[in-house]
């Protein structure tokens, strides 16, 4: 038989600062991972701010060496004439 | 015209004004077409390193992106991924995700090693992966005509 889940929630009153800060403890930051200089999400629910810890793991991403870069900005290189051609359409169009 | 946009599109944007990436980004500014990057593109840019290479701040780096009025979607999660495991480098994948979940017609990068071959962009069709100087011609084509 499922037995049902105990409540792990917890309350705590927090000071609004003059500047509009609010100061998370940090026991709670320690538990969800939170560190300094992060963000995470509020979210305003009628009379109820929740503030979520980011809990996604990112997909990975490429890393770019200094040689593949400079071949970017070889590869990135555009005729003169073209460079010419779409500043000066877009200028007209800018001017319309 | 929707368009994702890869790291080294932003990067070569940020190293020179006179490239293709550079321009592209005017098109954007402009609105004459709608600009997308990822956060994990932008994870990749503003890596120390880079940050160097590019000889800005992240703050810099942080209003370029700004500026440009591209849009800059939230982090792929490695989940979302999931459906291209095996079809593309895994590193790529949040590209092609990022593309298709944001409704794009055009994916431009300058990574020809990985991205600008012909089989992986046949095999990602109807999503157009393209170079910069490719999407300047197409917007020639279909927007200044």
């Amino acid at each position: 038989m499922n037995q049902p889940m105990p409540s792990s929630s917890q309350t705590v009153w927090l000071p609004v600062s003059k500047e509009d800060m609010i100061a998370l403890p940090k026991e709670w930051k320690d538990r969800l991972g939170i560190e300094n200089g992060t963000l995470v999400k509020a979210i305003l629910e009628d009379n109820r701010i929740i503030i979520e810890a980011q809990s996604i793991k990112p997909a990975p991403h490429r890393v770019y060496t200094d040689e593949e870069i400079d071949e970017f900005l070889e590869e990135d290189r555009i005729p003169e004439e073209l460079f010419q051609e779409m500043q000066s359409k877009l200028s007209a169009l800018r001017g319309l | 015209m929707k368009v994702h946009f890869d790291a080294s599109v932003i990067i070569a944007a940020l190293l020179s004004s006179t490239g293709g990436s550079a321009l592209l980004l005017q098109f954007v500014k402009d609105g004459l077409i709608i600009g997308i990057v990822s956060q994990n593109a932008l994870d990749e840019v503003m890596e120390e390193d880079k940050a160097k290479r590019v000889k800005r701040s992240r703050r810099e780096i942080e209003r370029f992106i700004a500026e440009t009025g591209v849009i800059v979607m939230g982090t792929i999660a490695e989940e979302e991924i999931a459906p291209y495991h095996g079809q593309v480098d895994s590193e790529d994948a949040y590209l092609i995700t990022g593309a298709n979940l944001t409704g794009c017609t055009y994916l431009v990068t300058l990574d020809k090693k990985h991205l600008l071959r012909p089989d992986i962009r046949e095999k990602f069709l109807p999503l157009c992966i393209v170079s910069p100087k490719e999407m300047l011609e197409e917007i020639r084509s279909h927007l200044l005509s």
